[in-house]
């Protein structure tokens, strides 16, 4: 019984450790946040002197933080379900379906990979200023629809089904769209998922373009907004790390909310696999 | 639901760290800036500005004074995350023709802004309205935004390199704490002086802490009267190679490089970012008694010595010289740029905005409130420069130290098109020959200064 029990807290102690150096950058950023506004923080904060007041200032002093924050939401989520929707439908003909000119659009799909995101900088953002789409949800999300990568991945994926299975459900009366929904998609929860946070990450994260396509602050998104609590010459960090810690905020939330799902599916694809 | 209960013990556990500490957050705190209504029937000017923070507010203050000032125009100012934002965003805009009417934009970036071809020089402006606003700007800062004999840009904010110290560890040292100009030798042994070992040899105090700063190093070229850029640092004619790879910023490097071999000096690698920050932090608190950085940084480091409570007092001298230099520095800061863009009423409002900017009101009003001094002269004699001047005497010194420089093209300063590029491969240079990876400086900078130029080679043959 005992051995068990050391074990058990030898585990845990291991474990402690372990997250302690994962949520280090995390654990940082709420250090640098609490000391108050002083060019020379320490690691770790006195504890009898907590100030808390760069998280109440971050808001009083950037108005618009909360709508950057949403800004952010909608955009990510939108790409995020635009880019499963058109990979998952442009990925399944590839996968199952015969029909000439199949290797080409396969191909130039993921050739589409080759080409460097800079070089389509100008032309995107010609088409989205033609269209005076600036200072828009749309001129920020519908250059991110469509994804080489996300055909790929799902196309893979779907190809690991058995060719049996479709077989069968058309045996059974299946059409091809009520297969890809009631059968491909939920047996390709894994890959769904993969793709669904890799967008929505990428997405979140983006800087460029929204700083390019964006003139009006209160169109920002969280990743460009922040930047206004830099300070040009003498950097006191507390604002930027209480700022970074709120914008960080809903991706963890959402992180320990949607962790289970993410694992259990990540790891049901490779049981099976 | 087991997703619902982790959120409820992350909930109370924030709940429980915020209870610690938030009865501080009572007191009240300064708000950010907020835009003045457009008045109806004005013109919109758009205006980009890359100065963030503390200083970000301060031109938005600007602003709302030019806004409440008068009716004709509104000024819609948008902040941008800094200057090489800025710029970038700037030129990627150009081919989808939205420009702002009137764009801040740092030193290095002139000959890109010339090179836009969308830009109305401030001097035909100047010169079709007959105003003497260019024999008010400060010499330094005239001649550095002149490109030949055209003034481009209106200087809005300008600053000088300066050699911070520590007054308190100076006077302990028994060091002289109110001489100006220093040599090498006089600061490498000064530093060494300095420092404080505790008994095992463990240093507890260094003489001088420097972040590698292509910036600093330009000055000190400057200071010994050598180009940069060749010919003559593209003044007259457009920059065709880097030659910054002189014996000048060998000796510069070499110093810098003798004061870490010796244990008096420390690196904190190449300059932005946290290496500054922790530069900074090191000066503040008393760890590092001398360092290298822009007067903006003066208040920054007044109020960080004074919340550390080291008892660090900070000091102000020029830029150190190898013994026998002229001296001189090149003036930094950013300045006002007119676009083409726009109807005439807003190109008409951009310009009234850019001199209502440049007044000594407004001049002295940005430079009291900020780290910058002011490029136009008049402002000195405004009260409220008077009261700053008084409340920070060291700010005196690195306007002495502007007003000493000769005007040469080597205290001009360079004007190329690829100076952002330029600087982050004399800053490696400086990383790779300060850390011991490249054994001599000429090595380094030779092999910096020859990338450069073929950087420099291409940009100019898509630009002319």
């Amino acid at each position: 019984m005992r051995a068990g029990c050391l074990a058990r807290a030898a585990r845990y102690a291991l474990l402690t450790l372990a997250s302690l150096v994962v949520l280090f950058p995390l654990l940082f950023c709420l250090s640098v946040s609490l000391q108050g506004d002083t060019v020379a923080p320490r690691l770790v904060p006195e504890l009898g002197k907590l100030d808390w007041r760069a998280f109440v200032e971050v808001f009083r002093k950037e108005h618009n933080m909360l709508r950057w924050i949403l800004n952010s939401f909608v955009v990510a989520a939108a790409v995020t379900l635009g880019q499963v929707a058109v990979s998952a439908l442009a990925a399944y003909p590839l996968a199952m379906l015969r029909f000439p000119g199949k290797t080409f659009f396969f191909f130039f799909f993921v050739g589409s990979l080759m080409i460097p995101w800079e070089s389509t900088i100008i032309p995107n953002y010609l088409t989205i200023a033609s269209l005076h789409w600036k200072d828009s949800y749309q001129g920020l999300i519908l250059p991110f629809l469509a994804s080489g990568f996300g055909i790929f991945l799902l196309r893979q994926s779907f190809m690991t089904l058995p060719k049996e299975l479709y077989e069968a459900a058309v045996i059974e009366g299946c059409g091809r769209a009520r297969y890809l929904a009631s059968v491909l998609l939920p047996l390709s929860r894994p890959a769904l998922a993969t793709l669904a946070v890799y967008a929505f990450l990428t997405t979140w994260n983006q800087y460029y373009w929204p700083l390019l396509v964006i003139d009006d602050p209160a169109w920002r998104t969280a990743q460009v907004g922040i930047t206004a609590f830099r300070s040009s010459e003498i950097a006191s960090f507390n604002l930027q790390m209480a700022a970074n810690l709120v914008v960080m905020a809903p991706t963890i939330v959402l992180l320990v909310v949607g962790q289970k799902q993410l694992v259990s599916g990540l790891t049901a694809g490779a049981l099976k696999g | 639901m087991r997703s619902s209960s982790r959120i409820a013990i992350l909930a109370l556990a924030l709940g429980g760290l915020a209870a610690l500490g938030f009865s501080q957050a009572a007191a009240a705190a300064p708000t950010g800036v907020e835009a003045l209504p457009q008045s109806a029937g004005s013109t919109k000017v758009s205006f980009w500005f890359g100065l963030t923070g503390v200083n970000g507010d301060v031109v938005r203050q600007v602003v709302n004074k030019y806004n409440a000032s008068q009716t004709k125009y509104y000024v819609d100012a948008v902040s941008q995350p800094d200057y090489d934002a800025t710029i970038n965003k700037l030129n990627t805009s150009l081919a989808g023709g939205e420009l702002p009417n009137v764009v801040q934009i740092y030193d290095i970036g002139t000959q890109r802004m010339i090179d836009t071809k969308k830009i109305i020089p401030v001097q035909t402006l100047i010169d079709k309205e007959k105003l003497g606003l260019i024999k008010d700007l400060e010499p330094a800062v005239a001649s550095y935004y002149t490109i030949a004999g055209t003034l481009y840009s209106m200087p809005f904010n300008s600053s000088a390199p300066v050699m911070y110290f520590d007054k308190t560890a100076f006077k302990e040292a028994g060091l002289d704490a109110s001489k100006r100009v220093w040599t090498y030798d006089e600061v490498a042994a000064a530093a060494k002086a300095l420092v404080k070992k505790d008994s095992s040899g463990k240093v507890l105090r260094h003489g001088i802490g420097f972040t590698l700063y292509s910036w600093i190093l330009e000055e000190e070229l400057a200071t010994q009267g050598v180009l940069f850029a060749d010919p003559g640092n593209g003044r007259q004619t457009r920059a065709q190679k880097l030659v910054f790879n002189s014996s000048a910023a060998e000796k510069w490097l070499d110093f810098l490089k003798s004061t870490v071999d010796s244990g008096s000096g420390e690196s904190f690698g190449i300059d932005g970012g946290a290496n500054s920050a922790a530069r900074d932090a090191a000066f503040v608190t008393g760890e590092a008694c001398i360092t290298f950085n822009s007067i903006a940084s003066l208040r920054g480091y007044i109020k960080g010595a004074k919340d550390s409570g080291n008892g660090v007092e900070v000091g102000v001298a020029y830029i150190p010289r190898p013994a026998g230099a002229p001296g001189g520095v090149i003036i930094g800061g950013a300045s006002l740029w007119i676009t083409n863009t726009g109807t005439s009423a807003e190109q008409a409002g951009a310009w009234d905005f850019v001199k209502f900017a440049s007044s000594p009101a407004v001049q002295a009003f940005f430079a009291s409130n900020t780290g910058y001094y002011p490029p136009h002269t008049a402002a000195y004699a405004v009260q409220d420069m008077k009261d700053a001047l008084a409340l920070y005497p060291q700010f005196q010194v690195a306007i002495d130290e502007l007003r000493a420089t000769k005007a040469s093209p080597a205290t001009q300063g360079a004007v190329l098109g690829t100076f952002v590029k330029t600087r982050t491969n004399v800053q490696s240079a400086m990383e790779q020959y300060i850390s011991g990876k490249v054994p001599s400086a000429k090595q380094a900078l030779d092999a910096a200064a020859s990338m450069s130029s073929s950087e420099l080679g291409e940009y100019d043959s898509m630009s002319d």
